[in-house]
């Protein structure tokens, strides 16, 4: 089975910093408003192992995450608090996306969105796969979707 | 068929709408400007009222004139292969619907509607959020000429699609040759192609349409003369009707209103009655809350009257309530609540499905609802994509069900969330098990249960709620001196060991020839039957609590739009090594079933290759 390229580490870690990052800011916020100057240093103790834990997560998951292409399916395995494995069968993919969101450009990572017409699984995403593999493997499941029959896509 | 117009009531109902719009707006703006701009407005010499009086006029011609326009430009038409709308006053939307990709037909009528024999129609087909097709109004006798017209095109569509299987498969291949030099072929992919699969399921209805497929391409040709011949038939019945046939659609009286319609069942004063007692619905304790201030006073004498036998206050002074009896007051009032909310229910379901009727016509579940507002729709059976036996506790207890169907489409008033519609809202249990076998052989069968270690998991998490519960209960005790009753939710306890017995035992799965069933629910126990060729993705997933006792979920979803109001149909905590092998099994299965037309065509051999 693939596994991702190994930036999306980064990329997880840099969400969660930065998302603790914003909780301090508010709880630090509310200290100064609410005069709890002593309640400062927990506060930051508090975030900084927020972010610890954030990161952690994110090598966690990417250890975790693989997929592959399987004969009638695309296969995923996800997921650290709640194991997930994920098959899409090929005849039923609507359409497949590439997508970048701006920290994916920066990081030169991209990621595919698969979609189907159903309802709780209806866009799988696969992150963090370079620029060429996420080409490549969408035009690898176009093909795929289409050598499967047309008509059965509901 | 031409180009029609809506009901001219329509016309007056939109005038009227928009008129008014027009009139208040700007009287609103106008009130609010004057207020904010009078000063201004003095000086350039003019009154708020002025304004007003040369405003408000104006916005009510314009707002009439435009509605009057929106009922002009509104047209639609019912073609041989699709239903066009036409609407838009500035800007212009013409859409083609193709019959073929029409999920739900509905038909509403308010009581106003019905005072005038008018009614609100929705089309809907699977793409998009929304309705794809709204004519407000129409009259009701077109209203179910529409839903009748539909219903006819599709059968023929479908019966031709099989009827070309036929002819390829009996005509033989020097007829296709022959023909094949004049003809274009480009019209053969269109045969089975139907983005919803209507097709391939029709396949259960016609053997030998699998088999046709390698010869599509040769046969293409049968395919496209065939076509064009029923395009032409119905060309010349629909202009024979073209001015004023009393049954639309239908000169020759060939299609039999009565005949074609196969009664299933309606529901009596005694099902209703039960439907009633049994269904309780969440959203009504919403009712209960937002309504409690209207009736504040009767409210408050009741709660403390029902209070009192439990050491309740004698008022509803907050000095003179203790700790203590503000938890008697609220362990009180939750119960009546629950009476309450159970009373609003019940009159619901009566409103609802009062003179409910289901029937069959062709391929289609039609169905008849409602007392004040009258609702009417029609669901095609090979839109399925779910079958949901709906049983309440209290259903159970007295031999009764429910039965749900989810299609794509998207069904606004069809008296569930989403895609979701009660095609049997209540029957004596085998009734709608006879009905569920009619629609996809469903016997009830024996279902194999999760691992007894499952119930460990359920006991552990309600004995987690209770200890929260007590907890909270004890927090509040510390800060309240007066509350001492603080461990009475423990009595909660004696109550785990059966619910977490009663959730293991009320759950289920099988794997049965074309579909698979789940089981869940002790109070609404809800039966999902699932057709293999109507599985999209399958999950496996696994909780870090399951993980521990090797157990898994396994999750079969499907393209039904009933999401936020329901999940997927998932059979919960069964071994985690066992669903694995699930998994790969339905996957299995659902390319075996593609074609729904037994396991023996592997999906390689009947594809088109063109």
């Amino acid at each position: 089975m693939e596994t991702l390229h190994a930036r999306v580490r980064l990329q997880w870690s840099l969400r969660a910093l930065i998302f603790a990052a914003v909780l301090a800011g508010i709880a630090y916020g509310a200290t100064l408003l609410l005069d709890l100057s002593d309640v400062v240093p927990l506060v930051v103790g508090a975030f900084t192992l927020l972010g610890l834990l954030g990161v952690a997560y994110a090598f966690a998951l990417y250890r975790r995450w693989r997929f592959d292409l399987e004969a009638d399916a695309l296969y995923l395995v996800r997921g650290v608090v709640t194991h997930v494995e994920t098959a899409v069968p090929y005849v039923r993919v609507q359409h497949v996306d590439t997508q970048r969101t701006p920290l994916d450009r920066l990081l030169g990572i991209s990621r595919v969105v698969v979609y189907t017409a159903g309802s709780r699984g209806a866009d799988v995403t696969i992150p963090g796969l370079t620029v060429e593999r996420a080409r490549a493997l969408r035009n690898e499941l176009r093909e795929l979707a289409v050598d499967a029959e047309p008509d059965d896509a509901v | 068929m031409s180009m029609q117009r809506l009901h001219p009531l329509s016309a007056l109902i939109r005038v009227l709408s928009y008129g008014l719009n027009g009139f208040f707006v700007p009287t609103f703006f106008a009130f609010v400007g004057g207020s904010v701009f009078g000063d201004r407005l003095a000086d350039v010499g003019l009154a708020t009222f002025d304004v007003l009086r040369v405003l408000a006029p104006l916005g009510l011609a314009v707002g009439a004139g435009y509605g009057y326009l929106t009922y002009r430009r509104f047209t639609y038409e019912l073609t041989p292969d699709t239903f066009d709308v036409a609407q838009g006053v500035l800007g212009r939307t013409e859409r083609e619907i193709p019959i073929r990709r029409i999920q739900n037909v509905d038909i509403q009528q308010n009581v106003l509607h019905q005072l005038f024999d008018v009614a609100v129609v929705r089309i809907e087909t699977a793409g998009g959020g929304g309705t794809e097709a709204t004519l407000s109004v129409v009259a009701v006798d077109e209203a179910r000429g529409i839903q009748r017209g539909i219903r006819e095109r599709r059968a023929r569509l479908r019966s031709d699609a099989n009827g070309d299987a036929d002819a390829a498969t009996t005509a033989g291949g020097t007829t296709a040759v022959g023909a094949s030099v004049d003809d274009e072929p480009a019209v053969a992919p269109d045969r089975p192609d139907d983005g919803v699969a209507g097709g391939p399921s029709d396949g259960a209805d016609d053997p030998d349409a699998g088999a046709a497929d390698p010869t599509a391409s040769v046969d293409g040709t049968t395919t496209t003369r065939s076509r064009e011949d029923a395009l032409a038939t119905d060309q010349e019945r629909d202009d024979a009707l073209a001015h004023d046939a009393d049954d639309w659609g239908d000169p020759a009286g060939v299609w039999d209103d009565d005949a074609d319609y196969d009664h299933l069942l309606e529901l009596r004063t005694v099902d209703l009655l039960v439907l009633a007692a049994t269904n309780f619905r969440l959203g009504s304790l919403l009712f209960v809350v937002v309504g409690f201030p209207l009736i504040g006073d009767v409210a408050a004498d009741v709660l403390l009257a029902a209070a009192e036998p439990f050491g309740g206050p004698t008022s509803l002074n907050p000095d003179a309530i203790t700790p203590d009896q503000y938890f008697v007051l609220g362990g009180v009032a939750g119960p009546l609540v629950l009476v309450a909310g159970y009373v609003l229910s019940a009159a619901r379901a009566v409103l609802e499905y009062y003179a409910f009727e289901l029937g069959r016509r062709g391929n289609d579940l039609v169905y008849e609802r409602g007392l004040l507002q009258r609702y009417s729709g029609s669901i095609p059976t090979d839109k399925i994509q779910t079958l949901t036996v709906r049983e309440t506790a209290p259903m159970r207890w007295l031999g009764y069900a429910a039965l749900d169907v989810e299609t794509a489409g998207y069904a606004g008033g069809g008296g569930g969330g989403g895609g979701t519609q009660a095609a049997v809202p209540v029957a004596a249990r085998d009734r709608v098990l006879a009905l569920a076998d009619d629609l996809f052989d469903y016997e009830n069968p024996d279902l194999e249960r999760p691992p007894k270690r499952a119930r460990e998991r359920y006991a552990v998490r309600y004995t987690i709620v209770v200890l929260a519960t007590l907890g909270i209960a004890y927090a509040v005790a510390q800060l309240y001196s007066g509350f001492t009753l603080w461990y009475a939710p423990a009595v909660a306890l004696l109550a785990v060991p059966p619910a977490a017995h009663l959730k293991w035992a009320h759950r289920g799965y099988a794997l049965r020839e074309d579909h698979v069933v789940v089981r869940t629910g002790f109070w609404r126990r809800r039966t999902a039957v699932v057709p293999y060729y109507r599985l999209q993705t399958v999950v496996d997933e696994a909780t870090v609590f399951q993980r521990r006792r090797h157990l898994a979920s396994l999750v079969a979803d499907t393209a039904s739009s009933a999401t936020l109001s329901r999940s997927s149909p998932t059979a919960h905590d069964l071994d985690a090594d066992d669903v694995d092998r699930l998994q790969r099994e339905l996957r299995d299965r659902l390319q075996a079933h593609l074609h729904d037309d037994g396991a023996d065509e592997p999906p390689a051999a009947s594809a088109t290759s063109d």
